[in-house]
């Protein structure tokens, strides 16, 4: 049984060479392809893949809003994010809103399909930037919204060794659990980064509307 | 032999006229004060001095402050160290114009060219006043409290000062230096003692002086010295003293003091007794002085002569007294304005200003009054005067609102009722008959009056509303009357009622005036004037937007020109039967003029609301003619001694010009004010300007220290300029221009800085120029050059590189990423000095790393082409490049966007980077970095540099130190924050490769370089168990220096 992928990119040249790179390997196959957010979103549901490859660089809405809409339609999917440039603020939006994991552009091939594989075989991957801004995140909300819960501290624990440095190898060494255990606990990081960002961004639209009220209610 | 016969013959003429009494009149000084309030850092003065730069010095018990006419910038202790106290005791300037200062406690500083210079220490027990008594190109010469004698070679800066101490017990009291340069003291025992070459000498016998008792040594003004002794005042031959007592007095004399006048004749203090003597006789006496002071008054008294011959006491307690060259005797107290009677200093500047320091009481300058004031104070009984008129034989009367009609005549006032109510006491138009007798206009309905032997008659009561009255040279009599009933023409008994229009609404007629060839103008309410003859009224009319307006004021000029003054038109001018019309568009200051005087020097002054107006009637025919577009004019108020500044308006004349040139105006609430136009405009010559400040984003750069640089990437530069003008004060005006700048020159008005964003690298030229009262300009004004240098980027090479780098960037695979965000900073940073740095750093980052990638793709390509075989070898290279080029892009567009100008950013693609570049490498990357980092904002440049130094230190570890985990961390501190990249590998010690490449200075050096560049540092530890490379930044550095525009001068 491959693994069905699905591309949004907006450079036709790139998606092309994803294809076709997919496509060749064994193990792989492109379900669909999406040179927009808008054509993903109407299309991707439809398909339900495993695993979708998202540019974050995309016209009309970006790929962090693509998968903030997505994921909730596709909770079973794993969104890997492809960027040409590092850039924190936006990877970690992207994993905020439920990505699973990022890829350079510049990724070799080979690297890209095991990244693909790992993810869709449960792996999180996490590099210890993102954990620091994961952990940042968790700090900097005083008051917790509504349905999101706080990390545990086996958690905590393993993010803050992540944000140092630490492998997940090591990581499972320190803690004396297994590396799928830390694997798990990085799930769950996840999941609650997700939930987090998704009842963060319900408050925020809900006190938009309220402010608009307002203002209506004020003229 | 002959002098001897000359003092005789003087001494017989004093002795057949008598001496001369000088006598009190009033001191009619304007004083202008200075204290706390303006500034000045203690409002106890102790003494002034000039620099031959023009700025005037004051000594203060708070600090030394130096004047140019506006501003007082102090200097003291806190921000010059060089002056040891910031009790000032005494400033003197010697013969090279080097200030020196006496500060409390002995210390001694001198000033020079801007530096400040500790000259002798404090001693710490004494409360010293160290003089300066005498100067020379080389040397100067002080007497301390205790008669000890410094002197000091001044051709070497550093030469050694000369102490001669006075013989033990002496405690000699410093009198004065003859033509020889001999210092005289009195000593304790009240006996001389004199101070040649390096020695103190008792002057034998007393030089014969007769009297028990010295009371003073003076040098007379060439250098011969004088003494005053009981019952005797003598004067030294070179050998002895000759006695020099007037006889025609009494012998018993006190003189405590003696005052040699630079004409040769001498002031004698004498008890309580103040008086002239020349040759062997007394020639004059200040009476008023007589009994005033008692008799020990000269002790705490300083006396001085002025450069026009007129002699200054100022007087600890008793104010300042002056005996003006033509022998009047003047007070002037606290009562006069003056801000207090301590006065201890007295300076006379250079441009003739006489200042006093006043104890408690500041700084205070004297003018000579130019306004001269009759108001309530002398005498007239209503401060509002509406109308004045004069007769040739010096008799001025002044019609009052409320106190009737007025008589002065030589500062006497008689007034002279209308009517028993107030009403009836309105004066508001006078002429004075050649008879001796008056007309007038008075009382509620503006009836004609006359006045004759002191007694006033209501007349003709058939004309009312008499708004004017001119007397023309035949003898006629016009009367401008109210609205409806026309002018008023009588002619021996012929009375006439002209009709001034034909319409039956007739204006009032306000004004009136004869030219020199006898034609006779009338001025009306709706803005038409007339040329009227007895039989005939000829009507003009302006046809401008303020044709309407009401004529106030008329002056016909011998030339056939009418000057009008308009309610609410300006100035109007009517020549050759053309109107043409001044307002605030030519810089007239006022549109409503209600009084005009033309004086002998062709020029007019304008009474109106506002004050007084002096303008050339050169510059107004030079605007009304269309010549000039602008006006200068010298305005005059209160500074210039009115007690109120608005003119009566309404009716005429309620101006005069005197037979002698005076010119009289009535006020509102300040009576009658006059000035002497001839005196009113004494010329001074333009301002002398400094420029005295140019600072560069805030730091002052030393502007007497050779030529001045400004370093590449400053961003402001504001000038402070000033004009050493103590008469026109902060009223002086400024125009500046920066050459290599501004094409023309700015107008600054009274505005003294000049602020500049951003030059581009060259060599500039600021000057500036001020202009005197009557705007005359500074032709030499003051310069200063100054080259704002250029960065390497900005030289001519680079941009030739620039040129290059920006072609290959143009190619397509960089177009896409980069220049819709390098477009949108080029906005963002838009008249910003950094965006060149930015432009140019970017530029030649994509000239090296993805041109030559590009370039390097493009061979391969090539090459896979023409060797099938090696095809895969090719493509893996061709990958290979790609890649680097993306990440270099990815570098670049980092570096580019501003969303990464914080720490965060930072910190964010530094740990993204290390973390990526360490796995590739297999060392393990471990972070220590605050969760929280404070919203410090980064600049581009800044980031940059600090990534390129983590780069180059994560390079370093992975080729060198052999290590197998490094760890980044990032400390944070009050000031500044540093970057740690430290390993566990082998060291510096034992990576002989890498110490030489740090030791060679690439390495290292390039670090520190780099560092260094934006405003931190590089430090390196090795202590065996690795490496640890520390980059600080200090934030002082990270946010550009916050330039306050229009701030005082910095303190420290």
């Amino acid at each position: 049984m491959s693994i069905s992928v699905s591309i949004v990119e907006d450079n036709a040249q790139v998606r092309g060479s994803l294809i076709r790179l997919i496509d060749s390997s064994p193990g792989y196959r492109c379900v669909s392809q999406h040179g927009s957010a808008e054509n993903a979103l109407a299309e991707i549901p439809k398909v339900r893949p495993e695993v979708v490859l998202m540019d974050i660089n995309l016209p009309g809405l970006n790929g962090v809003e693509c998968v903030q809409r997505l994921k909730p339609q596709l909770p079973g999917a794993q969104i890997i994010m492809l960027t040409v440039y590092q850039n924190t603020e936006h990877i970690f939006n992207a994993l905020a809103a439920g990505a699973t994991g990022y890829l350079l552009k510049q990724t070799p091939p080979a690297e890209l399909l095991a990244a693909i594989r790992d993810v869709h075989a449960g792996g999180s991957p996490m590099s210890s930037h993102i954990a620091r801004k994961i952990v940042q995140s968790f700090q900097h909300v005083p008051a917790e919204p509504a349905g999101a819960q706080a990390l545990s501290p086996r958690e905590a624990e393993v993010l803050d060794l992540l944000a140092k440095g630490f492998l997940y190898k090591e990581i499972a060494e320190q803690m004396k659990v297994s590396y799928a255990t830390v694997h798990t606990h990085i799930r769950h990081i996840y999941e609650k980064l997700h939930v987090r960002s998704r009842t963060e961004a319900v408050a925020k639209h809900l006190n938009q509307a309220r402010s608009r009220r307002e203002v209506a209610l004020g003229a | 032999m002959n002098l001897r016969i000359l003092s005789h013959r003087l001494a017989g003429l004093a002795l057949l006229v008598g001496v001369l009494r000088v006598a009190a009149a009033p001191a009619d000084y304007l004083v202008d004060g200075w204290d706390t309030e303006n500034n000045l850092p203690s409002s106890t003065v102790t003494s002034i001095a000039q620099t031959p730069d023009g700025y005037l010095w004051v000594g203060t018990y708070n600090g030394l402050a130096r004047f140019d006419g506006a501003r007082f910038v102090v200097f003291d202790p806190a921000n010059r160290p060089e002056i040891t106290q910031p009790r000032i005791q005494g400033i003197f300037t010697d013969a090279r114009g080097t200030l020196w200062i006496n500060t409390f406690r002995g210390g001694l500083t001198s000033y020079r060219a801007g530096v400040f210079r500790n000259e002798w220490p404090d001693q710490p027990a004494f409360d010293l006043h160290t003089t300066l008594v005498a100067s020379s190109s080389n040397s100067v010469t002080f007497v301390a409290q205790f008669g000890e004698v410094m002197q000091r070679d001044l051709t070497h800066s550093d030469g050694d000062w000369k102490i001669t101490v006075p013989p033990p017990d002496s405690r000699p009291i410093f009198q004065c230096v003859d033509a020889a340069g001999r210092l005289w003291f009195l000593t304790r025992e009240n006996h001389i003692l004199r101070f040649a070459g390096s020695k103190f000498e008792l002057l034998a016998d007393d030089g014969g002086l007769a009297g028990s008792r010295i009371y003073t040594l003076v040098a007379g003004a060439n250098g011969q010295v004088w003494a005053g002794a009981e019952n005797e005042i003598a004067r030294w031959t070179g050998k002895q003293f000759e006695a020099m007592t007037p006889t025609n007095g009494a012998a018993d004399i006190q003189p405590q003091l003696l005052f040699p006048t630079k004409a040769g004749a001498m002031w004698v203090l004498d008890g309580d007794r103040l008086r002239m003597m020349e040759g062997r006789a007394w020639t004059a006496e200040a009476e008023p002085w007589r009994g005033l002071l008692g008799p020990a008054s000269g002790r705490a008294m300083g006396a001085h002569e002025d450069r026009d011959g007129g002699l200054w006491f100022n007087h600890y307690g008793n104010g300042l007294f002056h005996i003006t060259p033509d022998r009047k005797y003047q007070r002037l107290t606290s009562q006069e304005n003056l801000p207090g009677d301590r006065v201890g200093a007295w300076f006379q500047s250079s441009d003739g200003g006489i200042w006093a320091g006043v104890d408690h009481g500041g700084l205070a300058r004297l003018r000579d009054r130019r306004f001269h004031v009759i108001s309530a104070g002398d005498g007239l009984a209503s401060r509002t005067a509406l109308s004045i008129c004069g007769t040739t034989n010096g008799v001025v009367w002044i019609g009052t609102a409320g106190a009737g009609l007025c008589r002065w005549e030589e500062g006497k006032i008689t007034h002279f009722p209308v009517g028993a109510s107030a009403a009836a006491n309105i004066v508001f138009s006078i002429a004075p008959r050649p008879d001796g007798g008056v007309w007038l206009s008075a009382a509620a309905g503006e009836d004609l009056f006359q006045w004759s032997d002191g007694r006033i008659q209501r007349v003709a009561t058939d004309v009312h509303g008499v708004k004017c009255i001119l007397l023309d040279r035949r003898g006629r009599m016009w009367m401008g009357l109210k609205a409806g009933s026309g002018l008023a023409c009588w002619s021996g008994t012929e009375r006439k009622i002209l009709t001034v229009s034909s319409n039956n609404i007739q204006p009032a007629i306000r004004a009136l005036a004869e030219a020199p060839d006898g034609t006779v103008w009338a001025g009306a309410d709706d803005g038409t004037i007339f040329r009227c003859t007895p039989d005939k009224l000829e009507a003009f009319h302006a046809t401008d937007a303020l044709a309407d307006q009401p004529i106030y004021s008329l002056v016909a000029e011998a030339d056939g020109t009418l000057w009008a003054g308009t309610f609410r038109g300006g100035l109007l001018r009517f020549k050759d039967g053309n109107f043409s019309r001044i307002t605030a568009k030519q810089g007239l200051p006022v549109d409503v003029i209600s009084q005009l005087l033309s004086d002998q020097r062709g020029r007019l002054w304008l009474g109106t609301h506002q004050g007084i107006y002096c303008v050339t009637k050169a510059a107004l025919n030079a605007c009304a003619d269309g010549v000039a577009g602008s006006l200068d004019y010298v305005t005059y108020g209160r500074h210039d001694g009115m007690a109120a500044v608005e003119c009566s308006d309404g009716y005429q004349p309620a101006c005069w010009r005197g037979p002698d040139g005076r010119l009289w105006f009535t006020t509102v609430r300040g009576g009658v004010v006059w000035v002497n136009p001839q005196e009113a405009t004494v010329k001074a010559p333009p301002p002398p300007v400094r420029i005295e400040e140019l600072s560069v984003d805030g730091e002052p750069m030393p502007l007497h220290a050779g030529k001045i640089m400004v370093p590449p990437g400053r961003k402001q530069l504001d000038f402070r300029f000033t004009a050493l003008s103590f008469e026109a004060g902060d009223k002086a005006r400024f125009r500046y221009r920066l050459e290599g700048f501004d094409s023309r020159w700015v107008e600054a008005d009274t505005l003294r800085s000049a602020h500049y964003p951003q030059l581009p690298p060259r060599t500039y030229r600021f000057r500036v120029t001020a202009c005197n009262s009557e705007g005359e300009w500074n032709d030499s004004g003051d310069a200063v050059e100054f080259a704002v240098q250029p960065f390497f980027y900005q030289s001519w090479w680079f941009k030739i590189l620039l040129g290059a780098g920006l072609m290959a960037g143009g190619s397509v695979a960089v177009r896409r990423a980069a220049t819709r965000k390098y477009r949108r900073k080029l906005a963002l940073m838009e008249q910003q000095h950094a965006i060149e740095r930015d432009r140019a750093r970017i530029a030649k980052d994509i000239h090296d790393d993805i041109g030559a990638g590009l370039t390097q793709i493009t061979l391969l390509t090539e090459l896979a082409r023409r060797e099938p075989e090696q095809t895969n070898a090719n493509l893996e290279r061709i990958t290979h490049s790609a890649r680097k080029l993306t990440k270099a892009m990815d570098e670049i567009v980092w570096a580019v966007d501003p969303q990464h100008d914080t720490l965060e950013g930072l910190m964010d693609y530094v740990s993204a980077y290390a973390e990526d570049f360490l796995r590739v490498a297999e060392i393990r990357c471990r972070m220590d970095l605050p969760v929280d980092l404070p919203p410090l904002p980064i600049d581009a440049e800044l980031r940059y540099n600090l990534f390129l130094a983590l780069k180059e230190s994560l390079n370093n570890v992975v080729k060198h130190a052999q290590a197998t985990e490094v760890w980044l961390r990032l400390r944070l501190e009050p000031k500044s924050f540093t970057l740690v990249i430290a390993d566990n590998g082998r060291g510096l010690t034992a990576r002989r490769g890498a110490v030489d490449r740090l030791a060679s200075g690439s390495g290292l050096a390039n670090l520190q370089k780099r560092l260094a560049a934006v405003g931190g540092r590089c430090e390196i530890h090795s202590d065996g168990g690795g490496t640890r490379v520390e980059l600080t930044v200090f934030r002082a550095a990270v946010a550009s220096p916050v330039v306050v525009i229009g701030g005082e001068e910095k303190a420290d």
